[in-house]
């Protein structure tokens, strides 16, 4: 697993390195330096590419917009509102052919859109959505069919060790977002289905270390008969694991995530994690991109594409590693 | 009779009341929901202007953080939540941060309503949107800054009317479906109401009232139901009802009466026989009745009918009395029953006595408005009344009256008797009673038989009836007694001078059944008062007096005093004494001179004769003139004085003495004899004395009693040329009207009101009117009597000048005159000298 982990960092700094292009490609500034102007040129405005999903995500785009021969400019906005609004004038400044978004959230998207629409720029939406307004077509994950996949993948661990009168916390994203009803909507129909319990529901805010930790030591104390935490997130499953463990009931207690890292490679096959719902940031990506090019090319495209969320337990993961290594990590080699 | 009512009708109080009540309710509603709409209106409009504040002031800081954070779809969206939930018009953001951010002048982000209502986003460049932004009903904005007062832009709030309109006209619909709702409700319950409370219980009323009977009164009493109101005139209609049907009961009694009564009375008109007359006097038309016309001969049809053609009937003698009549019970109100007797004419000319009785009405006023009354024929009655009377003055006759003489009998005689007492008594008059017996009555009847006996006293009441007055009373008491009664008598001796006549009558043969009868027969006389005060005592002592005639040797009369009797002889005597006096020159003449006062002159004088009897001696006037005139002596007298006197004056004249004129009393007897006017003509001629010189005194009281015949004879004497005075005025009842008439022209003062002037107050008055009255009649007037200087100055004062009396001359002799005249002249003389 550390191996792994190491490989995945190096991927990463490689990446960063050799792709100094791209990396100019976020910075307004960088415009002067476009490949071509008659080459047609792409925008992916994302909320902030310092995050590992977006990044893969824009790695998605960016190879399939290479394949498909298009110029990509990719502007981050390092989740300001206002760098989002400034990156989008400038996008469309740059009379893009058609903008990928990936938005700061619904609602922004929603300006974006509109300011987009006024340009006559075409815009797919590349996870997140918006509330209103005109685009061309909206890429996302079943987060629905992810959450009751890996609700079945624990409902039948419990199952399997008989604590189906356990039940089971959950510290969700925040519900208002429709990714987090959709996932606590789907995992707690697999609970349903199987007759298990539910112990209680937190929302995240800060999404740090810390409250992840303090939410689980909450759920735990305050839940006798706890048997499982899921958490809707990825990256701070350490706080969990600690929690878990400082609450002395390892191996009593299991750990169920969404999204994936790296090192998750390593944890579900050692059963640190029972099992991880994963979503395809760069699979979405390079469909955004496709579905754009169709667009522009006058072919009919779907308005809405739910790509799945792959349930990623100590069963399938070796199976699904390589699709797991491109579509959900973005490692191409 | 029954009459199907309808108690809704189009005019009935039910559709007039509903009427009422939907327009009294719908305007009531329609007021309150006016008020309530202007009211709601008002808050609206300020609720939609608060909302609106509120709605900014509860959105700026939102907003305000949401255009720092760039977050314009949030605003926008709290934008379109705030228009579409608090009915905005528009809600409009003005980003400067966005403005800025895109390099533009201005960034509006905002939402809008369409001409839909619906909610579309606001843009900038559409005309029709900022024309609809400029119309808005209300606007508000707000600068927007940031926490360090950075401005961010602003917000601006707009209402439309068009929603307040909506909202208005959804409250104007509530309140109309309200009100309605409520009018209906209200409506309803009141028609209810009314139908219960009002209506029901009249149309049972009208419903009762309606079954009538053939009076056209309700059957049944209406029921008492409802309100207090329609209980009352329940009661109301009941009591009147009930009140009808008796009046209506009491009518048919009356009524049932009234033809009973009209039939009584049409039968009593037409059983009787009496003419009805009904006369309405205000229409001036009379009804007369079948009966009335037949009864004087005409039929109905004959009759004109008014009043006027009725009296036309009237007897001409009692038509003032029935106007009378009528008038006076007419205008006496009726108190009593008009009663009225007259005649009246039928159609044949007859006159028929009518008896009419009657009645008026009267109105408020006391005006007569009819008067109805009966005529009856009662001409029979009258006639029978008439017969009746006669029989009864007949009987009457016949008790006071002696069947034989038709004289008064015993009782009449004692009756008239008794009258004539008190009239004498209240004239203070005498009367005299005469009780006749004749002498030889006794010897014819027991010769002759009774019936030549009746025969004599039928003959001798025959011829005593043509000596006595007609006013005076002849009785006979019985047998061969007769009484008479004289009144007004003015000397007791006056009787005697009938008495004289009778003696004398009876003295001679009476033939009867040609059997010369010798009779004679005895007076006796009583007068009142002297010889008693009732008829009694006066028939007791003529009776006493009769047998002293009687002894006296009867074929005489007796006073019941001697005296009275001695005076009568005397009177008796005195009579022969003056007719041989005539004959022998025993009366002589004496002239009292006449002077004007005024101018010392002699007038006249007057020729006063005086009796020289050759035993007795100076006879006064007095005592033989008033003889002399009762027995016709007088005029012999008279006119032997006026010849010798004439005589005298003549020749006085011829000696120059001028002894003025000659006044001569003249006697009525005179007048009364034809040929007294030819008598004077003889002596103007005979003495050839002028008429102018001679004047004829007539005495007031004597000319009065034919005055006619007097003034006739007198203008006869005025032209002959003789003055004309009148004597002793003042004593008779002269008319003046008669003094005016007369051709006198001197009056003279009677010297019985000269003798107590002038201080007897009366007299001066009296003499003072006379001379007044001479003067206007331009009459001379002389004053006789004048005794002493006073009644001269006082009569001259009046206006007298003319004197005669003792104060100036007393009568004297005709051989004195001469010298008197002699000496008056040279006495004038001398006074003219001096």
């Amino acid at each position: 697993m550390k191996r792994f982990s190491h490989l995945f960092s190096a991927f990463l700094t490689i990446f960063l390195f050799i792709n100094p292009l791209n990396l100019a490609q976020a910075n307004p500034a960088a415009e002067g330096h476009s490949e071509s102007n008659h080459t047609p040129k792409l925008a992916y405005l994302v909320s902030d590419i310092h995050i590992p999903f977006w990044e893969i995500m824009s790695r998605g785009i960016q190879e399939q917009a290479h394949t498909l021969g298009y110029q990509l400019e990719i502007y981050s906005a390092h989740n300001e509102a206002k760098r989002e609004l400034k990156n989008t004038i400038q996008a469309i400044k740059q009379n893009v052919s058609g903008i990928i978004v990936s938005p700061t959230n619904s609602s922004a998207c929603v300006t974006i859109l509109e300011l987009a629409r006024k340009a006559g720029i075409p815009v797919v939406i590349s996870d997140i959505g918006t509330e209103s307004g005109d685009y061309v077509s909206y890429i996302s994950s079943d987060n629905f069919q992810g959450a009751y996949q890996i609700g079945q993948v624990l409902t039948e661990k419990m199952q399997a060790l008989g604590w189906q009168n356990g039940s089971v916390g959950i510290i969700a994203i925040p519900q208002a977002r429709e990714n987090g009803k959709n996932r606590t909507a789907g995992f707690l129909k697999a609970l349903e289905e199987a007759g298990i319990k539910g112990g209680g529901l937190k929302q995240q805010i800060t999404f740090s270390y810390q409250e992840t930790y303090d939410y689980s030591s909450e759920l735990i104390n305050q839940t006798p008969n706890l048997k499982a935490i899921w958490l809707q997130g990825s990256n701070r499953y350490q706080g969990a694991l600690d929690a878990i463990r400082d609450s002395g009931k390892e191996n009593e207690i299991l750990l169920l995530t969404f999204d994936a890292e790296p090192e998750f490679l390593e944890l579900i096959p050692q059963g640190v994690l029972i099992a991880s719902a994963m979503q395809q940031p760069f699979l979405m990506g390079s469909t955004a991109v496709s579905v754009l090019d169709n667009f522009l090319h006058g072919k009919k495209v779907e308005k809405e594409i739910k790509l799945s969320v792959l349930p990623i337990s100590m069963a399938n993961i070796k199976k699904m590693q390589p699709t797991i290594k491109r579509n959900v990590l973005g490692i191409l080699k | 009779m029954n009459v199907k009512s309808k108690p809704i009708k189009n005019n009935s109080i039910y559709l007039r009341s509903g009427l009422i009540i939907i327009t009294s309710v719908l305007l009531v509603m329609a007021v309150t929901t006016l008020f309530a709409y202007q009211g709601e209106k008002q808050r609206l409009d300020l609720e939609i202007k608060e909302s609106a504040h509120r709605t900014m002031i509860a959105a700026e800081d939102h907003i305000t953080d949401m255009i720092a954070s760039y977050s314009v779809n949030e605003y926008s969206k709290i934008v379109h939540n705030e228009i579409e939930h608090n009915g905005l018009f528009a809600m409009i953001i003005q980003d400067s941060n966005m403005s800025t951010l895109l390099g533009e002048s201005v960034y509006y982000k905002g939402y809008i309503r369409n001409h839909k209502g619906e909610i579309v986003e606001y843009d900038p460049a559409d005309s029709r949107q900022a024309q609809q932004l400029h119309d808005a009903y209300f606007s508000q904005k707000k600068n927007l800054t940031d926490a360090q007062g950075n401005p961010l832009g602003t917000i601006t709030v707009y209402i439309s009317d068009d929603e307040l309109h909506k909202r208005l006209d959804n409250l104007l619909v509530e309140n109309l479906l309200s009100a309605l709702a409520i009018s209906l409700l209200l409506v309803a319950t009141l028609f209810i109401m009314m139908r219960m409370q009002l209506l029901r219980p009249l149309t049972e009323i009208i419903e009762t009232i309606s079954h009538r009977d053939s009076d056209g009164l309700p059957k049944h009493f209406v029921p008492i139901k409802g309100p207090n109101e329609i209980q009352t005139l329940g009661r109301t209609l009941n009591h009147m009802v009930g009140a009808i049907k008796a009046s209506q009961g009491q009518l048919l009694q009356q009524q049932e009466a009234l033809k009973a009564a009209t039939n009584r009375f049409q039968l009593a008109i037409e059983g009787s026989r009496d003419g009805l007359w009904d006369w309405l006097i205000k229409d001036n038309d009379i009804y007369f009745s079948e009966r009335f016309a037949n009864m004087l001969g005409y039929s109905p049809d004959d009759f004109i009918s008014t009043p006027e053609a009725w009296m036309q009937l009237i007897h001409p003698d009692d038509l003032d009395k029935v106007r009378y009549r009528i008038n006076q019970y007419l205008s006496g109100k009726g108190d009593k029953t008009y009663e009225n007797t007259f005649r009246m004419q039928t159609k044949q000319g007859e006159w028929r006595w009518i008896s009419a009785r009657g009645k008026a009405l009267f109105d408020e006023n006391g005006e007569a408005t009819r008067f109805v009354g009966f005529n009856s024929d009662i001409t029979k009655a009258i006639q029978q009344q008439e017969e009746l009377q006669e029989q009864k003055n007949i009987l009457q006759y016949y008790a006071s009256h002696d069947p034989l003489t038709g004289l008064a009998n015993r009782s009449l005689f004692y009756d008239r008797l008794e009258q004539a007492i008190r009239k004498s008594q209240r004239n203070s008059e005498k009367l005299a009673v005469f009780f006749i017996d004749l002498d030889n009555f006794k010897e014819i009847n027991d010769s002759l038989g009774h019936d030549i006996g009746d025969e004599v006293l039928k003959a001798v009441s025959e011829h005593l009836k043509k000596l006595i007055r007609s006013g005076d009373t002849f009785a006979r008491l019985g047998g061969d007694e007769f009484t008479i009664l004289i009144e007004e008598l003015k000397q007791e001796q006056h009787a005697s001078i009938l008495a004289e006549k009778i003696v004398k009558d009876l003295n001679q043969p009476i033939l009867v059944r040609n059997h010369e009868l010798h009779l004679g027969c005895s007076i006796g006389i009583s007068i009142y008062p002297e010889n008693g005060d009732n008829p009694t005592d006066l028939l007791k002592n003529a009776d006493a007096a009769m047998y002293r005639a009687k002894n006296q040797g009867r074929n005489n009369f007796q006073y019941y005093s001697r005296e009275m009797t001695e005076e009568a002889f005397d009177r008796l005597n005195m009579e022969a004494n003056i007719r041989s006096g005539i004959q022998n020159g025993e009366f002589v003449v004496y002239y009292q001179p006449q002077i004007d006062f005024s101018n010392r002159k002699i007038l006249g004088m007057e020729a006063l004769v005086r009796w020289n009897h050759p035993e007795l001696g100076f006879i006064p006037p007095a005592k033989f003139i008033p003889v002399a005139s009762s027995t016709g002596v007088i005029v012999d007298l008279d006119r032997h004085v006026m010849h010798k006197a004439v005589q005298d004056f003549a020749g006085w004249h011829k000696q120059g003495l001028e002894p003025g004129r000659l006044s001569m009393n003249l006697n009525i007897k005179q007048l009364q004899r034809e040929d007294f006017v030819e008598f004077l003509k003889w002596l103007i001629t005979d003495s050839n004395c002028q008429a102018r010189c001679l004047e004829l005194e007539v005495t007031e009281g004597e000319l009065m009693n034919n005055p006619q015949q007097s003034i006739q004879l007198l203008k006869q004497i005025d032209q002959l040329g003789i003055t004309l005075s009148l004597d002793d005025f003042g004593t008779g009842y002269s008319s003046l009207s008669y003094l005016k008439r007369l051709p006198i022209s001197k009056l003279k003062i009677d010297q019985s009101f000269v003798r107590d002037l002038p201080d007897d107050k009366e007299d001066a008055a009296i003499t003072g009117a006379i001379i007044a009255l001479a003067k206007s009649l331009k009459l001379d007037i002389l004053a006789e009597g004048t005794e002493n200087e006073e009644q001269v100055r006082f009569l001259s004062e009046q206006g007298c000048s003319n004197f005669q009396g003792y104060y100036f001359a007393k009568p004297m002799p005709a051989d004195k005159i001469k010298d008197y005249l002699n000496q008056f002249r040279s006495e004038a003389f001398a006074e003219d000298k001096g």
